[in-house]
């Protein structure tokens, strides 16, 4: 980190004692005033720090005349991805746009701090965009780099509509300097940004990763953003920045016109400042017109107070869970004891844990544990992995089950929310370990009441060892609303005396300590008949006694029906409509089941893979494999079922949809017969192993994965990728698996280029591999172009090279 | 905007029969038509340039674009002024068909294909708002939507054309540095306006267009020309039996 001086960089240091205190007066917009200016559409303003530095200071000056106490540079795309279109590099536009700012301020010798300012990156972040976090990362490191060392007061990101964007930028402000940071967002008049995001998550994860000021700007004029600013006042401690458009534009005789009046725009600002805004300042539209009349009525004003509502959230960008209430955390993400996650995690089969996780949400949880510890796999990696991947398809917040204090701290880095983290127990050296990451992205955590001597026998001695996790929290500035504590479940047949200790302990810890509390509750009932009603009655039980975050398999339908029961006799579900709500749910989804088994019976595996019937090939295939052995029910059934669908639409009879929904079928029964085999030692029926990638740049999946179904039920093994995958992955994939075919997928263009070098890169170490290409762009002389070795059309295609390779 | 969703031009996009009967995809599809309804958070701009012909193509003033090539210079010959737009679905419809991807294949290429229909259904509304201005403002005609990427006019415009319209900013429609638009179920397109001077000229142009298109789409043309295009396989106007106007 590049520390400096605050005392040296003018204002800084008077500006942080200010801060919160008294009103503080940012400038109004640069874009607008520039265009209002002559500057073209489509053209680049930041150029002008250098072609036309007057312009730029006299900007400046004008805010700083009207009463403007931070002047934000000329650096909103500075970054290196925009300025790749102009002639001047990054370090070539700040440095002159902090020194035009700055020579604004000597020139009118005033006291004002100089912030460099950073706006989005003008491309989506991962998994919306293909810009990884890394990159996005590294784009706002090298900003912050340069303003510091030229001379930057504090530094303020803006007009961010993705919270993962808001994330990388702040970390890369945190780590790189120790000046100030400021973080606004844009919001629709949902209460959305574009990307989904809510502001109550927004608030959770910037005060989490500790900015110093964090508001709203853009998008909409003052009054419109009123009431979504009074909701950050309500719940943020921070000091509350707004920077609103001079209403919304409008076009009139091909020009841009923002309608509304200084005195408007300062109407609704009067009325926050009432409420508690500290900082104020304006947007697209305002010109120093309205900061001076901000300034007139605002200037060095005391900041209200305001009584903020503490909460403890856990959230993803668009969800949150409320840790004060009851929430069902999943537990189903897990290896340990079930064959078929750890075969999954082998093979990289990420898709399994995903519909693991979608069936937990769809079950009801509230939050997901993610535990991914097996020894022979790179638990750090594969954690992260299969982090991008959750939130990339679920708002479910995450709950980071590791004991491995790396894989907790990069979990938290890539983890766009506020997680959980599963676990520290009251050891010191954990807790010294764990602790710091914990605090730096805001995350909560749960601590185990047990140490280097175990678990304590006595309620006393588990909240001694609670009292001293929240003990040294505290010394890291990690509050007790962050803190969950676990008095950890006995088994009652071992242990029968300990159970009623845990559960007083529960209390305790709650009642004393002011923290959350979680159980893992199955444990219980080890070793005796009946579980279930063990399980459940001590779920009750635990629910009696204050239990926040009961960790269960929420497809155990029983115990998820006694977490809603408790919350209705606890009178926590007000008229019990979640219970009732939930009741409903399950009755129509029982009465499907009943519809589908009755639908079993008519139906031949035949028939059902055919038709497409996804839901019913299991159960039909368990049925058969009583009687046959598993290579025969391929023979038999699978293969003979997909000749007559592959025959069906080559004639035209049916249509892709139908071909994809039998090739899913046949795939589900696959998965049984794979379990089956497993089991009984038997030999793999793979024919083979594929690997298989979307290249670097494209986000589209669709094609591939048709392709990838389809050979699945031929037999082969398909090592997935997934999309917008870089070249060296694909090489070390190949690479690590001897593999004799790979396919790539590319949909423009401009990413063929990606499969050319992709090629390239794996020619290199492993000139014998057999490389097919499709994708829509492609055709068999483009393929030849890029000395790719086949072009598949479609799926079927691509059965027959598989076929080609693997049999020769 | 309320979308409808036509199931008839789902079911072109998935390249099925008009009355496909199986029971289960005809289910998927009522869903996705529902469910997407939900998601759509229909964001979309224009703004009207007049426009020079010149030697380099055809530059869009108080802009720092300049459209290039063949194609678009013929597509805006009868015009002085265009309109150039943006629109996008948003960032959650583009979740959703990647959960479908992780879930059902099936469904997630129902469901794209119902994003698409959506898309367009929006992009055919733009245009009709555009055309009732056009017209207000005492015009003959609009000419249709032209994307860059059609034809020979290049792709790698993507970028300045979002800039000009501020399009990131107002409705979070970005491009990646392969110039694919992000969020994916999104479109750019320029829109001539054809003046009353003009439009006689352009009626003969369409009459001929008419007769190329009359035979259910001119095999022959598509023979010699879309062949060699590199959206081939994904044109829209091919679909509709529209000709972009590029030689190939």
């Amino acid at each position: 980190m590049k520390i400096v001086s605050l005392e040296e960089r003018g204002f800084t240091v008077e500006l942080k004692a200010k801060l919160g205190k008294e009103i503080i007066l940012f400038d109004g917009a640069m874009g607008t005033v520039l265009q209002q200016r002559g500057l073209k559409a489509g053209d680049v303003p930041e150029k002008l720090n250098i072609e036309n530095s007057k312009e730029i200071i006299d900007i400046h000056k004008s805010y700083l005349k009207a009463g403007a106490e931070i002047i934000t540079t000329n650096t909103f795309g500075a970054n290196a991805l925009k300025m790749q279109e102009i002639k001047y590099s990054v370090e070539e536009i700040i440095t002159a746009g902090v020194e035009n700012a700055r020579q604004a301020v000597i020139e009118l010798g005033v006291d004002a701090a100089v912030a460099l300012d950073m706006g989005p990156l003008g491309e989506l972040l991962e998994p919306m965009g293909s810009l990884t976090f890394d990159e996005a990362y590294d784009l706002y490191q090298q900003q912050v780099l340069v303003g510091v060392e030229y001379g930057a007061d504090l530094i303020h990101i803006e007009t961010i509509s993705d919270l993962y964007e808001a994330r990388a930028a702040v970390l890369a402000a945190k780590e790189n300097s120790n000046l100030p940071v400021f973080c606004t967002l844009t919001f629709e008049e949902d209460g959305r940004t574009f990307t989904g995001g809510s502001i109550r998550s927004m608030i959770s994860v910037l005060e989490g990763l500790g900015v110093d000021g964090i508001g709203l700007n853009c998008s909409l004029g003052p009054e419109k953003l009123e009431p979504l600013v009074e909701e950050v006042l309500e719940y943020s401690e921070k000091p509350v920045i707004l920077q609103a458009n001079a209403g919304l534009p409008i076009v009139e005789d091909g020009e841009t016109v923002f309608k509304i009046s200084p005195e408007d725009y300062f109407k609704p600002l009067a009325r926050l400042y009432e409420k508690g805004l500290a900082v104020v300042g304006g947007c697209c539209g305002t010109n120093e017109e309205f900061i001076s009349l901000i300034a007139d009525n605002l200037k060095n004003k005391k900041v209200k107070e305001r009584n903020v509502i503490n909460e403890s959230l856990v959230c993803s960008p668009s969800q949150y869970v409320n840790l004060a209430g009851v929430n069902v955390v999943g537990e189903r993400i897990n290896p340990t004891g079930k064959a078929a996650f750890k075969q999954a995690l082998r093979n990289d089969d990420l898709d399994y844990i995903l519909k693991v996780a979608v069936e937990e949400v769809d079950a009801g949880a509230d939050i997901l544990d993610v535990n991914l510890g097996l020894p022979e796999i790179e638990e750090k990696e594969m954690m992260v992995k299969i982090i991008k991947e959750l939130q990339g398809i679920l708002d479910t917040p995450l709950q980071i089950d590791s004991s491995d204090p790396e894989v907790i701290e990069e979990a938290l880095k890539y983890y766009n929310g506020i997680a959980i983290v599963n676990s520290v127990n009251g050891e010191i050296e954990v807790l010294e370990n764990t602790f710091p990451a914990v605090k730096k992205y805001g995350a909560a955590v749960i601590g185990l009441t047990m140490d280097d001597d175990g678990i304590p026998d006595t309620a006393a001695g588990r909240f001694e060892i609670a009292k001293r996790i929240v003990k040294k929290a505290a010394e890291y500035g990690i509050s007790r609303d962050k803190i969950i504590i676990d008095c950890l479940t006995l088994t009652a047949s071992a242990q029968q005396e300990g159970v009623k200790e845990t559960l007083k302990a529960l209390k305790m810890v709650k009642n004393e300590l002011g923290v959350k509390t979680t159980l893992g509750v199955s444990n219980v009932s080890f070793g005796l008949p009946a579980r279930p009603v063990l399980n459940r009655t001590f779920l009750s039980m635990a629910l009696y006694q204050g239990l926040n975050l009961p960790i269960i398999d929420p497809n155990d339908e029983e115990m998820m029906a006694a977490v809603k029961a408790a919350a209705v006799l606890n009178n926590i579900d007000q008229g019990a409509t979640e219970y009732i709500k939930y009741m409903a749910e399950v009755e129509t989804n029982s009465a499907k089941t009943e519809n589908s088994q009755e639908k079993n019976k008519s139906h031949d595996l035949k028939t059902v893979i055919v038709k497409g019937l996804k839901s019913e090939a299991a159960n039909l295939t368990e049925e058969i494999l009583k009687e046959k052995e598993a290579l025969e029910v391929v023979n038999s059934y699978l293969i003979p079922a997909l000749d007559i669908v592959g025959n069906r639409y080559e004639k035209g009879e049916i249509f892709l949809p139908q071909l994809v929904q039998s090739a899913e079928t046949v795939k589900e029964a696959f998965a049984i017969l794979k379990q089956d085999m497993a089991s009984k030692g038997g030999r793999d029926i793979s024919k083979g192993t594929i690997v298989m990638a979307t290249v670097k740049g494209d986000v589209h999946d669709i094609g591939k994965n048709i392709v990838k179904t389809v050979l699945e039920n031929y037999g082969y093994q398909i090592i997935d990728l997934g999309r917008n995958v870089n070249i060296k992955e694909v090489v070390q994939a190949v690479k690590e698996n001897q593999i004799k075919l790979l396919g790539l997928s590319a949909l423009m263009t401009t990413t063929v280029k990606n499969m050319e070098k992709t090629i390239n890169a794996v020619r290199e170490i492993s000139p014998t591999t057999k490389i097919m290409v499709g994708g829509a762009v492609l055709t068999a002389d483009y393929a030849k172009m890029i000395e790719a070795d086949y072009y598949a059309r479609d799926a079927r295609e691509a059965v027959e090279i598989a076929r080609k390779i693997f049999t020769d | 905007m309320e979308f409808k969703i036509d199931r008839k031009e789902v079911l072109r996009y998935l390249q099925t029969a008009k009355d496909i009967e199986d029971k289960n995809i005809n289910r998927l599809l009522a869903e996705s038509i529902s469910e997407i309804k939900e998601l759509i958070n229909f964001r979309y701009l224009y703004h009207k340039f007049p426009i020079e012909h010149t030697k380099e193509g055809v530059k869009i003033k108080n802009t720092t674009l300049t459209l290039k090539g063949r194609s678009i210079k013929k597509h805006l010959q009868n015009s002085a002024e265009i309109y150039l737009m943006a629109a996008t679905l948003g960032a959650q419809v583009d979740k959703k068909i990647s959960f479908y991807e992780k879930i059902s294949v099936t469904k997630s290429m129902i469901f794209d294909a119902c994003a698409t229909t959506a898309i367009e259904e929006g992009c055919d509304r733009v245009e009709a708002e555009i055309k009732e201005k056009a017209l207000k403002e005492g015009n003959d005609d609009i000419t249709f939507r032209y994307s860059p990427g059609y034809g020979d006019l290049g792709i790698d415009i993507q970028k300045e054309f979002l800039r000009i319209l501020k399009a990131p900013k107002k409705i979070g429609l970005t491009a990646s540095s392969y110039n694919m638009l992000l969020p994916t179920k999104s479109v750019t397109a320029i829109i001539g306006v054809i003046d009353k001077k003009t439009a006689a000229e352009e009626h003969s142009i369409k009459q001929e267009q008419k007769i190329e298109n009359s035979k259910d789409r001119d095999l022959e043309f598509e023979k010699r020309h879309c062949k060699n295009c590199l959206l081939y396989e994904d044109c829209e106007l091919r679909r509709k039996g529209i000709y972009c106007g590029a030689k190939g």
